[in-house]
């Protein structure tokens, strides 16, 4: 999911037909250049080096986002395909959740966090949560740093709290529902799920959490 | 045979051996530059099919109108910006026909892929 103003030109992105490493690349038709899908990156043309601004997104199911965002609207149109159900994720070492900051990749795989649904962990210098529900197989990833405090997550009995003063929190808004963080809210990090053979290949010196 | 031409087929078959083993490295090489360092940078792209044109209008409901024509356990890509929020179903974006909608939400202009 990405922004699609650059340098105060919105461009208007189109499938190319082409594809880089099995991977869509992306055309916008304002300039020509080409842009890899998943690096979100100009790669030829008139753009070439310009980076997309990725927008935080969730991949979740749908039972699970209308309960979340009853006042939302989704696209409605005929399906392309069938196959993108919870079935996919029968193998969930086959996925991650992974983020790129500054040129560096790091990536938690979903068999690392169906065992560890709340992880704190720091990358480039940034405190961060990877939070996963697993009934819906939702990862998600925030900054866990509030006011210059960092916090450290934990979930039990169904309930996201955090050690330094016991907040309850919701995971999906990122809010403080209860305690003295009432009403604080983290901010979501542009995170994506991959499968995981397609992350390698595209961040081949990525760390991955699990396997 | 003489020690001359054994000596000097022990060169040739020496010299093929170093020519292959060069040749190959450089083949490599050529294809793909940065194999050597575990890089993927170099882009060469594959004209698979045609260009496919610009998406911008598409169908979209509400939550409570989209209700149950949605499977609850098909996967979305769901987008919050600002007070806006809009749930894009894999299924209806996969194709390759479909795999960008050019879309505003919240005033932004977004590409939504996945």
């Amino acid at each position: 999911m990405y922004a699609s103003k650059v340098n105060d030109q919105k461009l208007t992105f189109v499938v190319s037909g082409m594809l880089w490493n099995r991977s869509l690349v992306m055309q916008d038709l304002e300039t020509g250049s080409l842009w890899s899908h998943i690096l979100g990156e100009a790669m030829q043309g008139k753009l070439k080096g310009t980076h997309l601004e990725q927008i935080p997104s969730v991949m979740t199911d749908w039972g699970t986002w209308r309960k979340q965002h009853p006042g939302g609207s989704v696209v409605v149109w005929n399906r392309t395909s069938r196959n993108f159900t919870h079935e996919i994720y029968a193998r969930p070492e086959a996925f991650v959740l992974g983020i790129v900051v500054e040129g560096k990749a790091k990536a938690w795989g979903f068999d690392y966090l169906t065992k560890n649904p709340a992880v704190n962990d720091t990358f480039q210098e940034r405190p961060v949560l990877v939070a996963f529900e697993k009934t819906s197989v939702t990862a998600r990833m925030y900054d866990r740093k509030i006011k210059d405090r960092v916090l450290t997550f934990r979930f039990s009995d169904g309930n996201w709290t955090d050690k330094e003063t016991d907040s309850n929190w919701n995971i999906v808004t990122g809010v403080a529902t209860h305690g003295s963080l009432k009403g604080a809210q983290l901010t979501a990090l542009p995170a994506i799920v991959s499968f995981r053979a397609a992350w390698k290949t595209f961040h081949p010196r990525s760390e991955i959490a699990g396997n | 045979m003489s020690p001359f031409l054994k000596r000097n087929k022990l060169l040739i078959g020496f010299s093929g051996l170093l020519f292959c083993v060069v040749a190959g490295v450089w083949f490599i090489l050529a294809w793909n530059p940065d194999s050597l360092t575990g890089q993927t940078r170099d882009f060469r792209p594959i004209q698979v099919v045609k260009a496919f044109p610009a998406i911008t209008k598409f169908p979209v409901k509400s939550v409570r109108e989209a209700g149950d024509s949605l499977n609850p356990t098909e996967l979305v890509l769901g987008v919050t910006v600002g007070k806006e929020s809009r749930a894009y179903p894999i299924n209806m974006l996969t194709g390759p026909q479909r795999e960008i909608l050019n879309d505003t939400l919240g005033g932004k202009a977004i590409a939504a892929t996945w």
